[in-house]
């Protein structure tokens, strides 16, 4: 075994230190040496820095730890200032498949998902969820909340005059001109059945009056509605310039 | 453009408010004139701004084949309501459709069945695709219109 040399060997009668006295000077005993230090930058050489159960790579005077306790692996953040993870691009969080779990864009949006499918995004205007939302409660004013229960499942502003058609419109994909002042609207999403509650209104801006009727003969189905324009009540039929109606009731 | 999100497993009206918000409405010119009784006057089908939007778009709208077979539940004579509301929500929707495929995929699904298998059948053409400005641009006598045979012919 290599013993360090005697301090007698390293200086001269005059306190100097030898020349080429540190050469061969064997490793130190870090094993034993309770204090080691480093005089440079720690070069591993291709080989790992192997901490056991509960030991810990410290730093800035123990205010970040990381470390294994048998059981689970943390990153302890316990001294002054925040805990920041920054990545140069994307930076993600994925699930010991490799499926992501978060992502981040590098100036843009988060990412969450489930099961590889993404189910929340941030945008620049707030959130957009793909999926139900379940919440005990939402606080806000809710005016432009839609779907829900007690909202309409389908509306539509309708021309009748000319090529009849929408001026816009909700859960609709086509409209049917069936004839003078009759028109059928069918949904995108169906309705659960025909029993589903209509309500429309004649909004003309002619001089005329005109009155509308609703749900037409009875052909509502789950799939579409119909509605019929007159000239007066039980007048004869008429193209209408606005009609607006609305369907609430159960989606298949 | 924006970006449809994975919808698949999503419901078909959350999609449609997606759409709602993020897509801008598509005026078609196309027009579907067709006849379903002989004592009726051709009825005239036009797709829908809001929806034409989603079509093009693509990941929205489930296939047709899916609101076949609900009609197929509501014809049967025991039928009280949908009860495979699922297929609309959970069957792969449809890629991007270009203009012309949205039309179609609409005449399958809104025009009568027996229309569409039998229009080219007859002594009388009972379908056509035209434009809006191949129709009649006053609505005189529109109770008495008929498909102008020449024409679609």
């Amino acid at each position: 075994m290599t013993r360090a040399r005697d301090i007698a060997d390293l200086v001269d009668a005059n306190g100097d230190i030898v020349a080429d006295a540190l050469d061969n000077v064997p490793a130190a005993d870090v094993v034993n040496d309770t204090t080691p230090q480093l005089g440079g930058d720690l070069d591993t050489n291709g080989n790992d820095v192997n901490f056991g159960d509960n030991d810990k790579a410290t730093f800035g005077d123990g205010d970040l730890q990381i470390y294994h306790d048998a059981l689970n692996s943390y990153i302890v953040d316990s001294g002054t200032g925040d805990l920041i993870v920054q990545g140069g691009n994307n930076v993600f969080i994925k699930d010991g498949s490799g499926n992501n779990m978060l992502r981040t864009t590098d100036g843009a949006q988060v990412r969450l998902y489930y099961g590889n499918a993404t189910r929340l995004d941030t945008t620049s205007t707030g959130i957009t969820v793909t999926g139900t939302v379940a919440a005990t409660s939402y606080t806000g004013d809710g005016s432009a909340l839609t779907g829900i229960e007690a909202g309409a499942k389908a509306w539509a502003n309708t021309n009748q005059t000319g090529t009849q058609s929408n001026r816009d419109s909700f859960n609709i994909d086509g409209i049917t001109d069936n004839g003078v002042g009759n028109t059928t609207l069918a949904f995108t999403n169906n309705m659960s059945n025909g029993n589903f509650s209509t309500t429309g209104q004649e909004g003309s801006t002619n001089t005329t009056g005109y009155v509308m009727q609703m749900p037409y003969a009875s052909t509502n189905t789950s799939s579409q509605y119909q509605f019929h324009g007159f000239t007066s009540n039980r007048g004869a039929g008429a193209d209408v310039v606005v009609i607006n109606t609305a369907v609430h009731g159960d989606l298949a | 453009m924006a970006t449809t999100p994975q919808f698949k497993g999503t419901h078909l009206f959350d999609r449609l408010c997606w759409a709602k918000e993020n897509l801008e409405p598509v005026q078609s010119d196309y027009r579907v004139v067709y006849e379903d009784s002989v004592d009726e006057c051709c009825r005239i089908l036009s797709p829908d701004p809001n929806w034409m939007a989603c079509a093009l778009q693509g990941g929205i709208l489930p296939p047709v084949w899916v609101y076949h077979e609900l009609a197929k539940d509501e014809a049967q004579p025991d039928f009280r309501k949908h009860t495979r509301g699922y297929l609309l929500h959970e069957t792969e929707p449809m890629e991007a459709m270009t203009e012309e495929e949205a039309i179609e995929f609409l005449i399958l699904k809104d025009c009568p069945s027996d229309v569409v298998a039998n229009f080219d059948k007859g002594n009388r053409r009972t379908l056509v695709i035209c434009r809006k400005e191949q129709l009649p641009q006053q609505r005189v006598w529109r109770n008495a219109w008929r498909i102008n045979q020449d024409l679609a012919a």
